[in-house]
């Protein structure tokens, strides 16, 4: 996933009045550059199951993840539990660590303080594919 | 002053980032072809693992301890190496990467080289999950001793060599077989000559070290001293020969399959050359047989007129060289192609026998195959003659997915 220059599209020589907009090219939009703010701590993943589908993760959606960025309170987060990788919302109080998924079916994830945690890192983008 | 950073376990960290279950539990990575043990997590080496140590030696330890092995993902090793060296070079004003986990950094005009290496350890760590330690000394030769030593402390990883008298009592511990640049022949004589440690061999007269290590042994010396000799080469060389080979996991008893193994590495080493811009005028082919009387390696070799660096006419080359050499009688376990003689491409000198027509269109075919692999993935094109046999193909039991490179390899949250 590394970032490639996407080159300006160069129409041959015309022989006849040159292109107006030749002084005028730029960079075609690159994706990886829109979505990827720092290559060396992105990676990418795919969500699982139906927890995240009320903040519009549904199952198969790839997902785009910064570890360079410290969790806040709201964050989606791709946390490590008891060696388990989950989604999730990350909520961060005074007194505890919350895990918050967005379907009523599931339940809040409370970590303890012995609880085997880690916040592996920060969901900035998902991608979902319609056809 | 200069940093040495060296990531821990690299193999086996790489692994954890994607099971984080590993954490605290015994991990080996084996060689290629599953043979012997590269890389070992600290729990593994306190079970008494050793490194390069063929894996049923140690069967038992593996199955007793339930050690989790990995075969080797270099896919998945050379990925991360990527990242952790695009980091350091934007970290430090200059760096000399040394190896797949390595490099060294150039600290001038860095204030607190402690505070800097403490946020580049966390950095490196928070960004990729891999741990590394940084040995912070005036020379290469120190940062090395001192990136040892701050491997063994389990608090933070980093050791500043900077304090005279630190360092004299450091080097009275360092035994100097474990210093960058002495081999073990070299140990050999010095220890018959009284010397043990790295502060022995600064303290005898540079004639004497001269006489005894050669120059480049003097040079050795004065960075122990502290005088730094040994520049950073951050200037890329060209590779002075390349080297493809494999064991195979079961012998091969026909030239068939040997030469569809045989010139799948030659393509490998020619795409490889082609990569630096290189072309090679030596071509050795390297063929391993064993059984239950002997092992022996056979080479033979072949010098072009003109250098070059086109599959084709490296892959023709093995094949006809293979037939010369070919013995039905054996079976051979092992196979490989070296290119040598590395002259840059544009240096080329064409024979007058060259047709520079029919070069020119083979150069573009290399480029198209080239740009199709690059994006298609590794060796999707290929020759005919590499055929499709899996047969010879390494052993990979334990092979992880390339969880960084391949979009269906991507880790699963659960959501």
């Amino acid at each position: 996933m590394h970032l490639k220059s996407s080159k300006p599209y160069l129409p041959k020589i015309m022989a006849g009045f040159p292109s107006p907009a030749e002084d005028f090219t730029e960079l075609s939009i690159s994706l990886d550059s829109t979505l990827v703010k720092n290559p060396p701590a992105t990676f990418m993943a795919y969500a699982e199951g139906e927890s995240m589908i009320g903040m519009g993760i549904h199952h198969g959606d790839i997902v785009i993840v910064d570890r360079s960025l410290t969790p806040c309170d709201g964050d989606i987060i791709v946390a490590v539990l008891e060696g388990e990788f989950l989604i999730k919302q990350f909520s961060k109080t005074k007194t505890h660590i919350k895990l918050i998924p967005h379907n009523s079916k599931y339940p809040i994830i409370y970590i303890n303080e012995d609880a085997n945690f880690q916040v592996w890192g920060i969901v900035v983008h998902s991608i979902r594919s319609y056809r | 002053m200069i940093a040495l950073a060296d990531c821990n376990n690299f193999y086996v960290s790489c692994e954890r980032v994607f099971e984080p279950k590993l954490n605290g539990h015994p991990v080996v990575v084996l060689s290629n072809n599953d043979g012997c043990i590269i890389a070992r997590s600290n729990e593994a080496k306190a079970l008494g693992i050793k490194m390069g140590q063929p894996v049923f030696q140690c069967r038992q330890i593996l199955d007793e301890y339930n050690i989790h092995i990995f075969s080797t993902n270099f896919i998945l090793y050379g990925d991360f190496s990527n990242r952790i060296m695009s980091i350091l070079s934007s970290s430090a004003p200059e760096i000399e990467i040394y190896s797949i986990d390595e490099a060294f950094l150039n600290l001038n005009g860095i204030p607190n080289k402690k505070k800097f290496a403490l946020d580049l350890r966390d950095k490196i760590l928070q960004w990729t999950g891999i741990p590394l330690s940084i040995g912070v000394a005036t020379t290469k030769v120190l940062s090395k001793i001192a990136n040892t030593i701050a491997k063994d402390q389990s608090e933070n990883n980093i050791c500043i060599l900077e304090n005279p008298s630190d360092i004299k009592e450091h080097l009275k511990e360092f035994s100097i077989s474990k210093i960058w640049g002495i081999g073990s022949q070299l140990t050999q004589k010095m220890n018959a000559r009284g010397i043990n440690n790295g502060y022995q061999l600064t303290q005898k007269s540079d004639l004497w070290i001269q006489k005894q290590m050669g120059i480049t042994g003097l040079r050795l010396v004065k960075e122990l001293r502290g005088e730094a000799c040994l520049q950073l080469n951050n200037t890329w060389q060209r590779k002075k020969s390349i080297t493809t080979s494999r064991t195979f996991a079961q012998g091969i008893d026909n030239i068939r399959d040997l030469s569809k193994a045989l010139t799948t590495y030659a393509n490998i080493c020619a795409t490889k050359l082609r990569k630096e811009n290189s072309c090679a005028k030596s071509i050795y082919i390297i063929l391993g047989i064993e059984n239950s009387i002997h092992k022996h390696e056979i080479r033979k070799i072949i010098n072009l007129n003109t250098p070059t660096n086109d599959s084709l006419e490296i892959i023709s080359n093995c094949k006809e060289a293979l037939r010369t050499v070919y013995n039905s009688k054996y079976t051979y376990k092992k196979a490989g192609v070296i290119l040598s003689d590395i002259v840059p491409q544009s240096k080329v000198q064409l024979t007058v026998f060259d047709k520079t027509d029919d070069i020119k269109k083979r150069q573009k075919l290399m480029q198209a195959i080239d740009t199709m692999n690059n994006k298609y993935g590794r060796l999707k094109v290929r020759f005919a003659v590499n055929g499709y046999s899996p047969r010879w193909h390494p052993r990979q039991e334990r092979l992880s997915p390339c969880y960084t490179t391949r979009i269906s390899d991507l880790i699963r949250l659960k959501g």
